[in-house]
């Protein structure tokens, strides 16, 4: 905008001359600033405008009325959460909070205190082992319930009262409906959640404290400090209300036993006694003792949790194995004791201490010997008894002892003499199979194993079950005497030419010499074998076979 | 003299004059002025009967249905209730007989008396004779009242008073 626009601009408008712009820009900056200074000027205008009076109050009663109202019935959770902080925990909190500041105030005050009364103090915290605030302050804190109500539950009806000095008159009554009705609506409105109800409330220099019980409740307007004891004694009362006057109290009506247990408790314990008693001449001896009795009763506690383990998983390791019938306990300081039953063929005692890191002096076992049916042990027993041959297995399952495998026609003579016999072993309820056929190879009984071929150098069926019955012989765990060889004599019949026929020999001869290292057979058991084809011409069955005799080499 | 205590409740709608029958019967006083109660109220007054004392302890509750959420806890251990309707607004009474019955679900029946209260408006008066008629049928105990002049507001409380346990 050009200077000649703004000139003319300013005459249409007559703007006033420099100095009153001026004068008019501090006036609105003037404005602005009290308007920003609002907020702190309010309350003294507020309390300058209280000269209007009743003016005010009746202006704004009616749209604070109206602003309240509608909290209350819309927003009842916010008036809830306005009104929280003054009640429950929050109250708990700064009691503690200002408790804890008492004792550091009066532990710095009273520290530097050297009067007659505080170094008696003094001593008795020395003696007693207490921080020298707490003696302090057991000896000055007082408390004195003023006020008791018994109130009914629901209705709120105050069914008896007591006071420590007549009271002025307050309507007790009505009290009494009030705290109850602040209680219901505290709890249905779900106001102190995880807090079924209002317990303490600050109410001027008093302390209000209720107890609940099932029917009625106790509230109590304490002034000065009161210790645990008194929310004791207070439920204990309360208790003996209910159970000396239920009726009274359901009834919701004034009784004259409930105002007798109230005047009784008010006359007791409604003051807080003279605190200095008598000391116990030692307590600090006394204390040691009950420390170490303490500290005795910990480790006693502790050895027998740990003993008890150790004694559980001896228990179970026992129950695990085979011919044990035991039970394990802890008979004394640090010793476990077995007691029951033990196969004497079960696993040894002490190797299970070792297995389970037990030291053996610590265990006492009182094992009686019996007979397990367990098969493992049937197993081993019937074994120890027959004695076998290395080729006979013997197996216990399903109810049947089986022996079987390959032995001489003696050892089985015997053992069927002694399974049968040995009824006391093998509980009558199994049943024994004895299956065991003379050997086919026998060295001892120097009878030749023959093995049969075809028309050829083949090895028929029967002729490798011999190969492998020979073999299996050599290879078992019980290996035969080092000097015993195997010689191998293979024949043919008489028909053809006795040239092909030793050629037929030798290579029957090769065949079985084959298998047999095929077999597993180790080589140097081979003496050089014999090939010897039948002179006489003529068919003959028996002659198409290879002999192999067992040899002993001296 | 035996002194009986009995816990009263004030059930009704909204501005219909519960806090104000109280007042006047309490405290021989009365106010224009309209401040809606919020949550409860109790006063204390004790009647003096042929043969007894009896000490009546108020409970005021809020208007409109006083009987949602919280409130009703407020009913447990009440001897009695007073049931309140404004003659000027025909819907106070059928509110009132509402609250009534809910009042019966949740804590039994109880002595009530129905006040229909602010007789001294009677020219505005909605309520017909057939509704007072009506109401008679399920209140045994009916009162036109008036907080303003007092009138039958003693009579009221006192029928409620007297009633036996
Ligand atoms: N003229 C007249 N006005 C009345 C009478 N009783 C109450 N009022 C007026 O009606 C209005 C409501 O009265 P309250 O007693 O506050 O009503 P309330 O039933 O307590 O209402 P809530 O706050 O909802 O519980 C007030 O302005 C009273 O002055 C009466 O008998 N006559
Ligand atoms: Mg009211």
């Amino acid at each position: 905008m050009s200077g000649e626009h703004v000139k003319r601009l300013r005459d249409l408008l007559r703007v006033p001359d420099q100095a009153s712009q001026d004068e008019l820009g501090e006036r609105v900056g003037g404005v602005e600033q009290q308007l920003e200074r609002l907020p702190e000027n309010l309350p003294a205008a507020l309390r300058s405008a209280d000269d209007l009076g009743p003016r005010l109050a009746s202006a704004l009663e009616q749209p604070v009325a109206k602003a309240v109202e509608g909290l209350a019935r819309n927003r009842r959770e916010l008036l809830a959460n306005a009104l929280f902080p003054v009640l429950g925990p929050a109250i708990r909190h700064a009691i503690t909070e200002a408790l804890r500041g008492l004792v550091d105030n009066l532990n710095r005050l009273l520290e530097s205190t050297f009067s007659a009364r505080g170094l008696r103090w003094r001593m008795e915290a020395w003696r007693s082992g207490m921080p020298y605030a707490q003696v302090a302050l057991r000896h000055m804190l007082r408390y004195s319930v003023d006020h008791l109500f018994l109130i009914q539950n629901g209705s709120g009806l105050l069914l008896a009262r007591a006071h420590q000095s007549e009271p002025q008159d307050n309507d007790s009554d009505a009290v009494a409906a009030m705290l109850t009705a602040i209680r219901e609506f505290m709890r249905d409105s779900g106001l102190a959640p995880g807090e079924a109800e209002l317990r303490q409330v600050q109410v001027g220099d008093h302390v209000l404290r209720l107890y609940p019980g099932p029917e009625g409740y106790l509230a109590a307007a304490i002034s000065g400090v009161p210790g645990g004891e008194v929310d004791a004694s207070l439920a204990e009362l309360l208790e003996a209300m209910h159970r000396r006057a239920p009726q009274a109290l359901i009834d919701g009506q004034p009784d004259s036993e409930l105002d007798e247990l109230l005047r009784a408790w008010f006359s007791h314990s409604g003051r807080s006694q003279e605190l200095i008693k008598p000391d116990s001449r030692r307590p600090v001896m006394g204390q040691i003792v009950l420390g170490a009795l303490i500290l005795l009763g910990l480790v006693w506690c502790a050895e027998w949790l740990w003993t008890g383990a150790e004694a559980s998983r001896l228990q179970r390791q026992l129950s695990a194995q085979p011919g044990y019938q035991a039970q394990v306990s802890r008979v004394a300081w640090r010793q476990l004791q077995i007691v029951g039953l033990r196969d004497p063929l079960a696993a040894i005692v002490d190797a299970q201490l070792d297995l389970a890191g037990l030291d053996r002096a610590r265990v006492h076992s009182r094992l009686r010997p019996y007979l397990s049916l367990d098969p493992q042990l049937l197993t081993k027993r019937v074994r120890q008894m027959l004695r076998p041959p290395d080729r006979v297995q013997i197996s216990m399952a399903g109810g049947v002892v089986r022996v079987s495998g390959y032995a001489d026609q003696e050892w089985t003579t015997t053992a069927q003499r002694l399974l049968r016999a040995w009824s006391v072993v093998i509980p009558s309820k199994w049943e024994v199979q004895l299956e065991v056929e003379p050997p086919v190879f026998d060295p001892i009984a120097d009878q030749p194993v023959i093995v049969e071929l075809n028309r050829g150098a083949e090895i028929g069926p029967e002729g490798r079950l011999a190969v492998e019955e020979i073999v299996t012989w050599f290879t078992e765990p019980a290996q035969p005497a080092d000097g015993l060889r195997l010689q191998i004599t293979a024949e043919t019949d008489g028909v053809g030419e006795l040239e092909s026929n030793q050629r037929l020999a030798e290579a029957r001869l090769n065949a079985v010499r084959e298998a047999l290292l095929e077999a597993g057979l180790p080589e140097f058991r081979l003496l050089p074998g014999i090939a010897k084809p039948e002179v006489v011409p003529g068919e003959d069955f028996n002659r198409r076979r290879v002999w192999v005799d067992a040899v002993m080499q001296q | 003299m035996k002194t009986e205590v009995r816990k009263i409740c004030m059930l009704g709608d909204f501005a219909v004059g519960k806090t104000s029958l109280v007042n006047r019967f309490v405290n021989s006083a009365f106010s224009e002025r309209y401040l809606s109660t919020v949550g409860v109220k109790i006063d204390t007054k004790l009647v003096q009967l042929v043969d007894r004392q009896v000490k009546l302890v108020l409970w005021d509750l809020a208007g409109s249905d006083p009987l949602n959420g919280a409130a009703k806890s407020y009913l447990m251990g009440t001897h009695g209730i007073v049931l309140v309707a404004d003659g000027t607004r025909r819907e106070t009474l059928d509110s009132a007989l509402r609250i009534h019955q809910h009042a019966e679900s949740l804590i039994g029946a109880r002595p009530t008396v129905l006040l229909i209260n602010k007789a001294d408006l009677e020219p505005q008066w909605q309520s017909t004779q057939a509704d007072l008629q009506s109401a008679r049928q399920w209140a045994r105990n009916v009162w036109e009242t008036s907080a303003m002049t007092g009138a039958h507001v003693e009579d009221a409380f006192m029928a409620l008073a007297g009633v036996e346990r």
